[in-house]
């Protein structure tokens, strides 16, 4: 089915169309709304609420961008409303450290989780417009006139977002995880 | 072109978004720059990282299958009651209240100062018996319900409306708004 296809079989409910959507984009989708809102079982709600509404508004997609582009979008838009009605994650320390052991892993493994863990935390603690940003540039592979497109803002102000996001994912990242390397000369 | 000026494109660059001319002028530039050829390295780096942790972080995650369901469902509930809007948990979950008491309280606001300032509506004949200076007033307001039921394994929302109609009385000091 490709996506004209698709978006037919979608203006009519048909299930068919609505299973493809699924296997097409759920999880992609699924994966972009969990770094964005940092919560697993918020970002099931996000993407279902995103597919619904993809399903009930497909009468008015006109295919000036992919199928997947369009969901990402309703997913952003969901994902902002969320976002107003909460306060940001924070990480917490006490909790943390209440936690118990990890069960013995391989050390590759447990280097992989103490990553995962730090960039959920650093992601968390960004603005909701900055985490947008870093999403869509370096796990949506955006161009910054895409990202601009995508949500409505200037070049300017996407190069922008973006170069503050990272200097505070490095100022939150711990060091010794060294993502990013020796920053290069700046301005 | 400058250490500036190449900077300031040094996104356009690594996306090959540039124009001819501008890339041109970019390479010659990098060329004979060691400052900015180590910006643009770090840049690719952390393009790098970040992107490899993204997917690190997220590989292993994967919709489940009971999102298709409800979607499906919801859409099935939709098509077999299609005057009954549904409603979401995120949008309608956290507005239906707020705009219910918005809505009445517009509602009466409106229809107090409207039935006190009219003299067309401000008495109702089938009424007797009010005190000197007193208005009757009589309005509707519609009431947003937003509802949950199960339904086999799934939780099945809904938005209807519900319309109530007030007859009142209100005292003298009411009907001198103007």
């Amino acid at each position: 089915m490709d996506e004209e296809q698709l978006v037919q079989g979608l203006r009519s409910q048909d299930p068919r169309a609505v299973q493809e959507l699924v296997v097409s984009h759920g999880d992609r989708l699924f994966r972009s709304a969990c770094l964005l809102c940092g919560d697993q079982a918020e970002a099931q709600d996000l993407v279902q609420e995103t597919l619904l509404q993809a399903v009930r508004s497909a009468h008015r997609f006109r295919g000036r961008s992919s199928v997947y582009t369009w969901l990402h979008g309703i997913l952003l838009n969901l994902t902002r409303h969320y976002h107003r009605d909460r306060k940001r994650l924070v990480y917490d320390e006490e909790l943390a450290r209440q936690e118990p052991a990890p069960p013995e892993e391989s050390p590759s493994r447990l280097d992989v989780e103490l990553t995962s863990g730090a960039l959920a935390e650093a992601l968390a603690r960004l603005s909701g417009s900055h985490r947008e940003v870093l999403v869509l540039r370096f796990y949506e592979d955006m161009k910054i006139h895409e990202i601009a497109a995508h949500l409505g803002i200037s070049n300017g102000t996407v190069k922008s977002r973006l170069h503050y996001a990272i200097a505070e994912m490095q100022r939150q990242l711990p060091g010794e995880l060294n993502l990013f390397g020796p920053r290069g000369t700046e301005e | 072109m400058n250490c500036r000026r190449f900077q300031h494109r040094l996104y356009e660059y690594l996306d090959g978004t540039l124009s001819r001319g501008a890339q041109a002028a970019a390479e010659r530039h990098l060329s004979g720059c060691a400052a900015c050829r180590q910006a643009l390295q770090a840049e690719r780096q952390i393009a790098q990282s970040l992107s490899d942790q993204f997917r690190r972080t997220t590989d292993s995650l994967q919709l489940p299958p009971e999102v298709q369901r409800r979607v499906l469902a919801a859409l099935a509930e939709q098509s077999r009651a299609p005057s009954e809007e549904k409603g979401s948990v995120f949008a309608w979950g956290r507005l239906a209240w707020p705009l219910g008491l918005a809505a009445s309280m517009s509602l009466l606001l409106a229809g107090v100062f409207f039935f006190a300032r009219g003299p067309k509506w401000q008495t109702a004949p089938a009424q007797p018996h009010l005190a000197e200076g007193e208005v009757s007033i009589q309005f509707s307001y519609v009431v947003p319900i937003y509802t949950f039921r199960r339904e086999g394994g799934y939780v099945i929302d809904a938005l209807t409306y519900q319309t109530n109609v007030v007859n009142e009385r209100l005292p003298a000091q009411l009907a001198r708004l103007e």
